[in-house]
């Protein structure tokens, strides 16, 4: 009755071609060469220019590889006649860059490789002021790229996904060294670059369409990550006179919000001193939502482990007419200077460039040890230095701020400023010394999970420093040293903010380099029997250059390495490993839901041999699964029925265990797990009817 | 001219030699439907009896038999000689009902199928002398010589299950079938191919195709037209018929239906594919067959099995295909619905 569909289909097949009543349209299915030629010519230029600086002229030695991996990509070359043409021209490169002629004798290759590792080596330096005129290094640079970019071309010729994404990866490998060894300033333009060369990898289709669509995304890519960098980095479209002025003068009120000058690197001083320190300009002692400098009078607290240094200040690009000196001025030679507010000097006018000034200053010294022998202090000794409103506010029974917390609840706690007290309370709870308190509060602040250093800050609120604590947690040295010293001041402790300069770097003879990039505001607590000892509080990632024997917590314990995200980041794998099997189980539920395929049936049609095609019913299956086993059979048979039937719906769930328990009873445990892993082999042949 | 001229009855031969079971009853009284199992055993008795008979394929008979429970037409398209006939007597025999065959030819007319009314001097009265139709089975040879006039006067008796004649219905027998046939039509003059609303009508298409070889020579060996005894009755027909109506078909098995449907209507080569109609007699010929099965619920399996025979015929391929283009329609589409 059936006419027999292979002798029918021979005229019919002919018929199937074009036919006008459903055009089916055919995507390309290879993937367009000249779009992964053009990538790879991309990254080649990316790499380059990130090697320039390392390489120099070298990197014109390359050139050749570059083409014949092009022509391979495009395949105008076959990969023999390439590797064989590249092996023919790699000795003569190799001596064109200095390699000498007695490294090419076989016994002088065990050498050759040691050298070229050394060489390699000598690539991952930072780039110096030259570029480097080391043959093997640059011998290296040739042989690597002249693995990694045929390999990529060969790869880029198939059409597996895996290979061409390691295709894709290969010639990537430089720029992203290059970043790496931060050979390149700033990643904003090879990102694009990488960018546009994927785009180009993937897309299929003509040149002239993949072209102007790549140049669009590395713009707007660019655009974008330029944008959402912070404003310092941005190209300079902004006209000059929009520009905010450049730093000359140290502006010692604390505006917490984004830098008011430009900051370039210039040097501002030079100081010579005996031991390093943090060069104060001025203190600021009252808080009230902000720090700003005292203006009443107040008797200096008593310094005993103070000793007066003498310090040569030697001006440079900075302006600013108060004095910066490593601890409490005694006495300035030099220049007229008057007492200012803060315990600062003001000298009577701008200073100029090469102005020399001697200042005596007393230099607190200090140990962790030593230190740790005070005692927190008692509740009102030093209510000037722990107060935090304003002078017109009297604090309600001069008591600590953290026991005003303890009439709240926690989490009751309705304002900022009482978050901020249950902070310092919270911290202080169980301190005994005041050193131990002063670490707890530092490693609060330096805690990298918690705090971010940034000068990419927004405009202030009315609680700048409640905001930064509590809300935002990015600022700069402003935000760091107000918030250290607001919770300390909370939690009883006298202390106050002091704005000046980081150490800078030390050059010989005891001279430290001052930039305007050091402009810094750290914290000084009242130890007493000591003085007024510097801590600093704000992360590492500043610029301000900051010794660390300053602070004698930083001296005593190395900071913690931020770890960055790189424990969220660990996390995430995982996650993200069990979030894509959950999707995919999902996906697959929902596919066996809509449409006529069990779960079930779709393992069972795994274990018979022979053609399965998507018409074969299990029913059909049957005499094949019959010669495994009568439990399978059967087990066939219940699910039919369970499909077909109309009764109530069977939820299977778990088929491999329903196929496998079957399975155990016919050819036991063990075989049945091979036969469920492995599948029976199969013979695919198009166009094989279903089972009838 | 009227009736018997080229009309051919034979009660003699076809009449039970014994009385099995009940009368049939009247039209108005319904028959204890069979249960799956019943309609097994009662197709498998009346599988022994037609095989009996003549020699046939199992899957040519199992057409026959689920488009007679599934109370269908058949259509039997092939050559002349190979045993259309027999299959009709038969059928008609097993189950011990009357059997008739028309020969069809350019002057039939439909009064001499359908039957007319006829002056009767002696009572003085027009008396209505029922046609060959009115017979269970009906064998129709050579429908595609019949004028169209005499088709499509059958064709509406056999869809209406009576026959009005002047006036007056007259109800056809229960059960009935009509087993019509025609020679492949290439290239024959005077011939009147059935055109696609009227192919639509037959719910099956089957060819019976020439025996093998073994089976020639057995034919040649044993007695030809040997007598059919009957193994079933009309009674267990119609409740055979009743049983297979039960039989229930899941929401998906529907939708496994619609979706062959629907592919058979999207094919490239089908100017128009399957109509509603023929899903319905699919579906009932499916039923038919899960019955015979003894199974109480249908399976894609019957589905794929008959959708040849009852959906190509209704395929009408477009202009540039080649003939049988029907059948690769149908295999496509079975191909490539999931049925799992």
């Amino acid at each position: 009755m059936p006419v027999d569909p292979a002798a029918a289909a021979a005229p019919l097949r002919a018929l199937r071609g074009p036919h006008p009543g459903r055009p089916r349209p055919v995507a390309d299915p290879r993937p367009s060469a000249h779009g992964r030629a053009a990538a790879l010519i991309v990254l080649a230029a990316a790499s380059g220019v990130g090697w320039w600086p390392v390489l120099g002229a070298a990197t014109a030695a390359c050139l050749p590889v570059l083409l014949l991996s092009v022509l391979v990509a495009l395949g105008a070359l076959r990969p023999r006649t390439a590797a064989a043409l590249l092996l023919a021209w790699l000795p003569a490169a190799l001596l064109l860059l200095g390699v000498p002629l007695s490294a090419f004798a076989p016994r002088a290759w065990d050498d050759d490789g040691a050298a070229l590792l050394t060489g390699a080596g000598a690539l991952t330096d930072a780039a110096g002021a030259a570029p480097t005129r080391d043959a093997w290094a640059r011998a290296a640079a040739l042989l690597a790229t002249a693995a990694l970019w045929p390999v990529a071309a060969v790869l880029a010729r198939r059409r597996e996904r895996s290979a061409a994404a390691l295709a894709l990866v290969l010639p990537a490998l430089p720029l992203v060294a290059a970043l790496a060894l931060e050979h390149v300033a700033d990643a904003a333009w090879p990102g694009a670059l990488l960018l546009a060369a994927t785009v180009l990898w993937v897309a299929r289709g003509r040149l002239r369409t993949l072209v102007p669509l790549t140049l669009l995304v590395g713009l707007v890519s660019a655009a974008g990550g330029q944008a959402a960098g912070p404003e310092e980095q941005w190209l300079p479209f902004v006209e000059p006179a929009g520009r905010p002025p450049q730093f000359t003068r140290l502006d010692t009120t604390q505006g917490y919000g984004p830098l008011p000058d430009r900051r370039t690197g210039r040097t501002m001083a030079e100081l010579t001193s005996p031991a390093p320190g943090l060069w104060r300009m001025q203190v600021l002692e009252r808080f009230s939502n902000g720090w700003s400098v005292r203006l009443r009078e107040r008797p200096e607290l008593p310094q005993p482990a103070a000793v007066v240094t003498e310090t040569t200040v030697r001006y440079a690009g900075l302006r600013d007419e108060l004095v910066p000196a490593p601890g409490r001025i005694v006495g300035v030679a030099g220049r007229e200077v008057v007492r200012e507010d803060g315990e600062a000097r003001r000298l009577d006018d701008e200073p100029g460039e090469g102005d020399v000034l001697r200042v005596r200053a007393e230099v607190v010294r200090a140990t962790a040890a030593g230190l740790s022998r005070v005692p927190m202090p008692a509740p009102g000794e030093y209510a000037d230095w722990t107060r935090i409103w304003g002078d017109g506010e009297i604090r309600r029974n001069g008591r600590p701020a953290t026991e005003l917390i303890e009439g709240v609840a926690r989490g009751d706690e309705a304002t900022d400023f009482q978050r901020v007290l249950r902070i310092a309370s919270d911290l202080a709870r169980g301190a005994r010394t005041q050193l131990e308190l002063v670490r707890r509060v530092r490693a609060y602040l330096l805690d990298p999970d918690r705090f971010r250093y940034t000068t990419d800050v927004p405009e202030p609120g009315t609680q700048p420093l409640y905001d930064f604590l509590l809300h935002r947690r990015t600022g700069y040295c402003q935000q760091f040293a107000g918030g250290a010293a607001a919770l300390l001041r909370m939690a009883g402790v006298p202390t106050r903010v002091v704005t000046g300069f980081a150490t800078g770097e030390a050059s010989e003879g005891g001279t430290y380099v001052v930039r305007d990039r050091d402009a810094h505001a750290w914290i000084e607590v009242y130890f007493r029997g000591f003085g007024w000892v510097p801590f600093d509080p704000t992360p590492a990632a500043t610029d301000a250059r900051v010794d660390p024997s300053v602070d004698a917590l930083a001296a005593a314990a190395p900071a913690r390495p931020s770890s960055g995200g790189a424990g969220a980041a660990l996390l995430l794998v995982p996650v993200a490993v069990l979030g894509g099997a959950a999707l995919v189980g999902a996906r697959r539920r929902r596919a066996a839901d809509d449409g006529a395929v069990t779960p079930t049936g779709e393992v069972l049609a795994t274990l018979v041999p022979g053609p399965v095609g998507p018409a074969t019913t299990l029913a059909g299956l049957r005499p094949r699964l019959a010669l495994i086993g009568p439990e399978v059979a059967a087990l066939a048979d219940r699910v039919e029925r369970a499909r077909w039937s109309g009764a109530a719906p069977d939820p299977d769930r778990h088929p491999r265990l329903r196929v496998w328990r079957a399975l155990r009873h016919d050819v036991g445990p063990l075989r049945a797990a091979a036969l469920l892993a492995r599948g029976a082999p199969r013979r695919a042949r198009p166009g094989s009817p279903g089972g009838h | 001219m009227g009736i018997g001229a080229s009309a051919e009855r034979d009660p003699e031969r076809l009449r039970p030699a014994v009385a099995l079971e009940a009368a049939v009853p009247p039209p108005g009284e319904d028959v204890a439907p069979l249960t799956p199992d019943g309609v097994a055993q009662f197709g498998d008795r009346l599988r022994h009896g037609i095989r009996q008979g003549m020699l046939i394929r199992d899957d040519v008979l199992d057409v026959a038999l689920a488009t007679l429970l599934a109370r269908g037409h058949l259509l039997l398209e092939d050559r002349p000689g190979v045993g259309k006939t027999q299959l009709a007597r038969s059928i008609a025999g097993t189950v011990a009902g009357r059997f008739s065959r028309v020969q069809a030819t350019v002057d039939l007319l439909p009064t001499d199928i359908l039957g007319a009314t006829i002056w009767h001097a002696s009572s003085a009265a027009f008396h209505f002398h029922p046609g060959p139709i009115f017979a269970n089975v009906v064998l129709v040879d050579e429908l595609n010589r019949a004028t169209p006039k005499t088709q499509s006067g059958l064709l509406e008796a056999m869809q209406e299950r009576q026959v009005t004649v002047d006036g007056q219905s007259h109800p056809l027998e229960r059960p009935f079938m009509v087993i019509a046939t025609q020679n492949p039509t290439e290239g024959y003059d005077g011939t009147y191919p059935l055109p696609p609303a009227q192919l639509d009508r037959f719910l099956a298409r089957v060819s019976l195709g020439y025996p093998t070889a073994e089976q020639e020579a057995a034919l040649l060996r044993q007695d030809p037209e040997p007598p059919t005894s009957p193994t079933g009755s009309l009674r267990g027909l119609l409740a055979a018929q009743a049983g297979v109506e039960r039989i229930d078909a899941s929401d998906l098995l529907l939708r496994y239906v619609v979706a062959v449907l629907r592919g058979t209507r999207e094919h490239p080569l089908a100017e128009a594919g399957a109509s509603p109609r023929s899903g319905l007699q699919l579906l009932g010929a499916a039923r038919a067959r899960a019955a015979l099965h003894g199974r109480d619920f249908v399976l894609p399996d019957d589905v794929q099995a008959l959708a040849p025979a009852v959906l190509a015929h209704r395929v009408q391929a477009v202009a540039a295909a080649p003939p049988e283009a029907g059948l690769e329609v149908v295999a496509d589409v079975l191909r490539q619905v999931p049925a799992r």
